[in-house]
């Protein structure tokens, strides 16, 4: 069968020989697009009604750091939860969050078309692919309204949208588990991670967890995510529950 | 009004879809889009700090909004080889805190600790190796 689609190269990198994380876009490859955006209140809770429990990011305010950014959280894990049908925030601070058209359980592995990277040319003049929202001018259009834009942005980085490389879900996981996902990047490929507990509707976001005991210097995990350059791990001790599991990597690299 | 704009499938998926998900790219909505993203590397420092909140690096990303941030970390300190780790804050009721903090026009990594990282008879992490991989996305952060 033919290989037919569309793609299109960021600043400075020839669509021909690009590699797959030096692409804007590939209609080969999945993207994650923004379904709901807003805020929500401590305890509030917003319904998506996507029928799938959606990838999804929160951010919020951390007295700590007097920026934003962390998710405060109880039992130090980040309380900010997606089912079927709502996202909820059980942070005690207002959030941001984004919903994604993308369920969390889903199993898929993008085609590896080209892992080797090119060199970036200097761009010295201004063209390429630009898409604005509905009703935004393109010509007149921040970054924020653009859909999609092969330039520079003003830092001088290639603006350009997450490519998704694979998905998978595991459930059922017992208390003290090591878990292995291995992908084909090569490299290591940017990534979110979500778990429930057995038998409950609400994924959360798997940030690592961690104590640092005293005397200072021994660290206890209870859940670790980490990312090689061939896989994907997920290390669970001392924790009370079985969990489900699922990750989405991306082809942008670290 | 009119409905136009621009619209491409995935492979197997009908441009007429209505399930956004069958798309690559649908004007009608937008992507997640990063900004800016590098590596910090640092070494945790040796003095004693008690209830500290530090500054490891600062990022300036010029968006003039809190934008959307993502941190990574990885520590050296770890047996058997080193890891990149999903971290985006932490409780403040821990020992040990890595604390992503977006402001209007910059970002920073600041490291909170409420124990003594070196002394007589303590390992601590005075000295450790640290990796930050940090992505800063155009999309917004703001609280309103």
């Amino acid at each position: 069968m033919a290989n037919y689609g569309a793609k299109v190269s960021r600043a400075g990198y020839d669509v021909k020989t690009a590699a797959d994380h030096q692409l804007l876009w590939s209609s080969s490859f999945p993207t994650l697009t923004v379904a709901f955006t807003g805020v929500l209140a401590s305890g509030a809770n917003f319904q998506h009604g996507l029928g799938y429990e959606p990838v999804f990011l929160a951010q919020g305010y951390g007295s700590l750091s007097g920026g934003f950014g962390s998710i405060d959280y109880t039992d130090q894990q980040p309380r900010v939860s997606v089912d079927t049908d709502k996202i909820y925030n059980e942070m005690p601070d207002t959030i941001r969050y984004y919903i994604f058209f993308r369920a969390i359980r889903t199993s898929y592995t993008a085609p590896v078309v080209n892992t080797t990277a090119i060199s970036q040319s200097a761009v010295s003049q201004d063209y390429g692919f630009k898409v604005s929202t509905e009703g935004v001018n393109v010509k007149t259009a921040t970054l924020a309204n653009l859909v999609s834009f092969s330039g520079l942005s003003l830092a001088g980085q290639a603006v350009r949208q997450v490519l998704v490389h694979q998905q998978g879900y595991e459930d059922n996981i017992g208390t003290t588990s090591t878990k292995t996902y291995n992908h084909s990047l090569g490299y290591k490929g940017l990534f979110f991670a979500y778990r429930r507990i057995h038998g409950q509707s609400k994924y959360y976001i798997v940030y690592t967890r961690s104590d640092i005991q005293i005397p200072p210097g021994s660290i206890t995990f209870v859940y670790r995510t980490s990312m090689s350059s061939s896989s994907l791990t997920l290390t669970k001790s001392s924790d009370t529950d079985t969990t489900d599991f699922a990750y989405i990597i991306f082809k942008d690299q670290f | 009004m009119s409905n136009y704009g621009m619209k491409v499938s995935l492979p197997g998926k009908s441009i007429t879809s209505t399930d956004a998900r069958d798309y690559l790219l649908w004007s009608k909505y937008k992507p997640l889009k990063t900004y800016i993203t590098g590596t910090v590397n640092y070494t945790m420092p040796s003095e004693a700090k008690s209830q500290t909140c530090f500054t490891i690096a600062t990022v300036t990303h010029n968006l003039g909004y809190l934008p959307l941030v993502v941190l990574f970390w990885q520590t050296g300190s770890l047996s058997s080889g080193a890891y990149w780790e999903a971290y985006n804050g932490l409780s403040e009721s821990a020992y040990s805190t890595i604390l992503p903090a977006a402001g209007v026009n910059d970002f920073k990594i600041q490291y909170f600790y409420d124990i003594l990282v070196s002394g007589s008879g303590n390992t601590g992490l005075a000295g450790t190796q640290w990796t930050f991989t940090y992505y800063i996305f155009i999309e917004t952060g703001e609280l309103s």
